[in-house]
């Protein structure tokens, strides 16, 4: 049994022998598969624009996810309050306004 | 005499500097007038920079809440988000299809200085739109509208 065994592992290995010129080209297959998968939900997501892009409930009712709270410490304006509006203070010294006088808004 | 001279040029050259950007002054009218984007009211920032492409000022933010002036992003770049630079300058969001008219007196030297005037845009829901606007500050760019993009149909300057 011993001969008839060795004969079909020396069988096996020349037959992965044979497969090995193309083994060089499967992965360069897949990479190109997959570099197609990931294009299409690039497109499909765009996750990356979204996150840049809109923001979400500002003066909604009820959720703030992309809102910064004013308590958090990542939000930029926390603990510096709102602006003060228009007509209630000075402009501020920016050397832009010739004279200090406010501007004023209309909307229509 | 002599002495006198250095003293006299270096006034007359201090004078000269300062007082434009001081002393003289324009009325100004700027006009933004909105698309009809179909969302909510739109936060505006409108700032200039100077010829070098640095932060000189705000001219006015149209939207109150502070916690949102991230979302302007060209500005909070500039400003770190300061409210502080908008204190006396704020007013209310500006809804779709509206028009805004600021009025105010901008110093002469301003313009055809290398000057540029700035609008970002920002609404709830919907794409950032930094930079949206961007004219240069010119006596011959008065009255002539310029194109914005996504929130802003067109923006004019006039004297």
């Amino acid at each position: 049994m011993k001969l008839p065994l060795t004969l079909i592992l020396l069988g096996s290995a020349m037959a992965a022998s044979a497969q090995t010129p193309m083994a060089p080209t499967a992965p360069a297959v897949h990479a190109r598969a997959i570099a197609d998968v990931g294009a299409s939900l690039m497109q499909v997501s765009d996750d990356e624009d979204d996150e840049d892009g809109g923001w979400l409930s500002f003066g909604g009712d009820d959720s703030d996810e992309d809102d910064c709270d004013e308590e958090d410490e990542d939000c930029p304006t926390a603990g510096r309050g709102n602006a003060a509006p228009a007509g209630t203070v000075a402009p501020p010294a920016n050397g832009l306004f010739g004279d200090g006088k406010a501007p004023t808004a209309s909307t229509n | 005499m002599t002495p006198m001279k250095p003293l006299f040029a270096a006034l007359a050259l201090t004078t000269a500097l300062v007082l434009p950007g001081l002393a003289f002054a324009k009325p100004v009218t700027l006009t933004v007038n909105m698309n009809s984007y179909g969302g909510r009211g739109a936060y505006l920032a409108v700032y200039v920079t100077d010829p070098a492409g640095a932060y000189a000022g705000s001219l006015w933010m149209a939207g109150g809440k502070a916690k949102y002036y991230r979302h302007l992003s060209d500005w909070a770049r500039f400003t770190g988000s300061d409210p502080a630079q908008v204190d006396g300058i704020t007013g209310a969001s500006v809804g779709a299809g509206q028009s805004l008219t600021l009025d105010m007196d901008l110093a002469d030297a301003l313009f055809d200085a290398g000057y540029t005037l700035h609008i970002d845009a920002a609404v709830e829901d919907m794409r950032d739109s930094p930079n949206e606007i961007s004219v240069p500050l010119t006596a011959a760019g008065a009255g002539q509208a310029v194109t914005g993009g996504r929130y802003i149909a067109d923006f004019t300057y006039g004297f």
